[in-house]
């Protein structure tokens, strides 16, 4: 009797893991593409497999397909148009900011303005476009890995997230009405009540 | 199937109603002193031989379930409280009792642009590798399981946290940034499953720890996009013997170092950490020898990123229980009724996980070991009935808010 679950049909005994079974399905399913030549001088492989050589064809299909989802997965990129403009509330008294400040507080790890003023940065969701577009092209990181720096500290207890808002007109409003806010824009408004921040 | 027990069921409604009554308060006020988090994650794995939490073998177990909640309050721009409740269920090795995961008090003393530092104290994640800290939260971890050579999840309440007090500081320069922190505390050791991988079995009596030291170093350069860090932890690890028992009161030493290097890129990530894990037996009497080993663990992993809310996973991760005696052969020699292949675990891991939203992550992975070092004794409680050679296919779903 077989004492293992997964052994390759046709066979009587032997063991196979779900890797090597895997393997073996991904070889036949080549082979089914090639020629009809290469595929005749393997017959004989296929004789005494007779019902795995007719799971070949759905497989083979499924390869087909798990390739062009490869194939148009090359990562598509939504790009905000306009480099995203770094803005802050008027309490902010600076006028620009270093990047490395900047990225300590995106990575929500600096409290407080020089003037003691708390920190309160507003992002959009992840996915967002501009969101996007700020991490890399004014932070020079990636979403991912801010998502990761925020993870670690909300999930050790050692820090907090950052505001999320869902749209360009939230992080307007909440830049305008709360003190020491700091947020991106494409386009930027004339109001008093926000300036944007030079990079240095 | 009793799916989920009284306290879980709980923690689940405190969990709902509070994600409920969060989404409401964030769309009102743009109060961020105080915050609200949680998670829930459900897995099913499957294995054709051995049992990996729960009854997995030639089977589907529903037995590995993860559901925390965390709060954290800022009074004051140098001031934090936080802690996380958790509930976890895995197997024989655990029935899902709600625990404090960490709770705790931060005061920054020095908050500039140039450095920060401060002091923590209460219950405290151990900052060991990469992972350790956000190990429970499937939306912080590269795959469903974390490489079982450095994050064992069979000693997980050991590793995770303990009570104690810590110093921090982070010194930033123009792109990089250096983190510390070191601290000394009393891991917590409240598992059945920490005493079998210790002793090799349950005996009568008890552990406790002592106090012991952590601490890591981590550099970044460029804003993260590179990652090297060095942490570890020296632990006093003390069992009082209990009637019956034929040991003595002993103490364990466990000193494991971690070495750890990443690199983030925008499609690719490769991560490798190496550790190192020192045991150091004494004063049990005659049956357990006064001895010194070292345990080696180490992985390589690729994360691709071939579209912004799916990513691809690939995993060579390899443990020796003991650096000498690598095959274990020397072990088993010595000890006949334990097999070559429970000294060691080499795991080849693809996985592939989607990000549908925020809120909801799913996950697929298909493990290919061979050797059990890192296999639960009390989901294999018959060592004639473990395999040298297995795999594991697992799927997670995991909802977060």
């Amino acid at each position: 009797m077989c004492q293992y679950r997964y052994k390759p049909i046709g066979k009587p005994c032997h063991k196979m893991t779900f890797l090597g079974q895997g393997y073996r399905l991904l070889r036949v399913s080549y082979l089914n593409f090639s020629s009809t030549k290469k595929h005749n001088s393997n017959l004989s492989y296929f004789s005494n497999n007779a019902s795995l050589s007719s799971l070949a064809q759905p497989i083979s299909t499924t390869v087909k397909l798990l390739l062009l989802f490869f194939l148009f997965s090359i990562p598509l990129l939504s790009y905000a148009a306009n480099k995203p403009t770094l803005i802050v509330n008027k309490s902010v008294q600076q006028s620009s900011i270093s990047m490395g400040a900047l990225r300590t507080i995106f990575g929500m790890r600096l409290r407080s303005w020089n003037d003691g003023t708390t920190i309160r940065v507003i992002v959009l969701p992840d996915n967002h476009p501009l969101h996007s577009s700020f991490s890399k092209r004014v932070l020079g990181m990636f979403p991912h890995q801010l998502r990761w720096a925020w993870d670690r500290l909300v999930y050790s207890g050692t820090g907090q997230a950052p505001i999320q808002v869902s749209t360009e007109e939230q992080m307007l409003h909440i830049l305008q009405t709360t003190a020491g806010a700091i947020g991106y824009l494409e386009t930027v408004p004339k109001d008093d009540n926000i300036h944007p921040l030079e990079i240095r | 199937m009793k799916l989920f027990q009284q306290p879980l069921r709980h923690l689940i409604v405190i969990i709902v109603v509070l994600a409920g009554f969060v989404s409401n308060v964030k769309a009102e006020s743009n109060a961020d002193n105080v915050q609200i988090h949680g998670f829930l994650t459900q897995s099913a794995i499957s294995t054709n031989a051995n049992n990996f939490f729960g009854s997995s073998r030639h089977s589907v177990a529903f037995d590995f379930t993860e559901i925390g909640i965390n709060t954290s309050y800022r009074p004051k721009n140098k001031w934090l409280l936080s802690g996380q409740l958790l509930s976890r269920r895995a197997g024989q090795t655990d029935g899902g009792k709600i625990r404090i995961d960490y709770a705790l008090i931060d005061y920054t003393i020095r908050d500039q642009i140039s450095s920060r530092w401060g002091i923590r104290a209460g219950r405290i994640l151990n900052p060991l590798g990469f992972y350790n800290e956000t190990r429970d939260v499937a939306f912080a971890r590269p795959s469903i399981f974390l490489p079982q050579s450095i994050y064992f999840d069979r000693v997980r309440d050991l590793a995770i946290s303990s009570d104690s007090l810590y110093i921090y500081g982070e010194q930033r320069f123009q792109h990089n940034e250096l983190l510390w922190q070191i601290g000394i505390g009393y891991p917590r050791i409240s598992n059945e499953e920490i005493e079998r991988s210790l002793l090799g079995q349950l005996l009568p009596g008890q552990f406790d720890s002592s106090a012991s030291l952590l601490g890591r170093l981590l550099f970044e350069i460029d804003g993260g996009r590179f990652l090297l860090g060095i942490s570890g932890a020296h632990a006093l690890l003390d069992y009082s013997t209990g009637s019956g028992s034929p040991l003595q009161s002993g103490r364990v030493t466990f000193a494991p170092v971690i070495v750890s290097a990443q690199y983030n890129g925008e499609f690719l990530a490769l991560t490798a950490e190496y550790a190192q894990r020192s045991f150091t037996y004494q004063n049990f009497g005659p049956l357990l020898a006064d001895n010194n080993f070292v345990g080696e663990s180490a992985y390589l992993q690729s994360v691709y990123r071939f579209r912004p809310d799916w990513d691809m996973l690939l995993r060579y991760d390899v443990l020796y229980t003991d650096q000498s005696d690598r095959q274990g052969k020397a072990f088993a020699a010595s000890h006949p009724s334990t097999a070559a292949f429970s000294r060691y675990a080499r795991d080849a891991t693809i996985g592939v996980g989607w990000q549908y939203s925020s809120a909801l992550l799913l996950r697929a992975e298909l493990h290919h070991i061979i050797g059990t070092a890192w296999l639960t004794g009390a989901d294999n409680p018959l060592a004639s009935h473990v395999e040298k050679n297995w795999d594991l296919f697992a799927l997670l779903a995991s909802f977060r808010f």
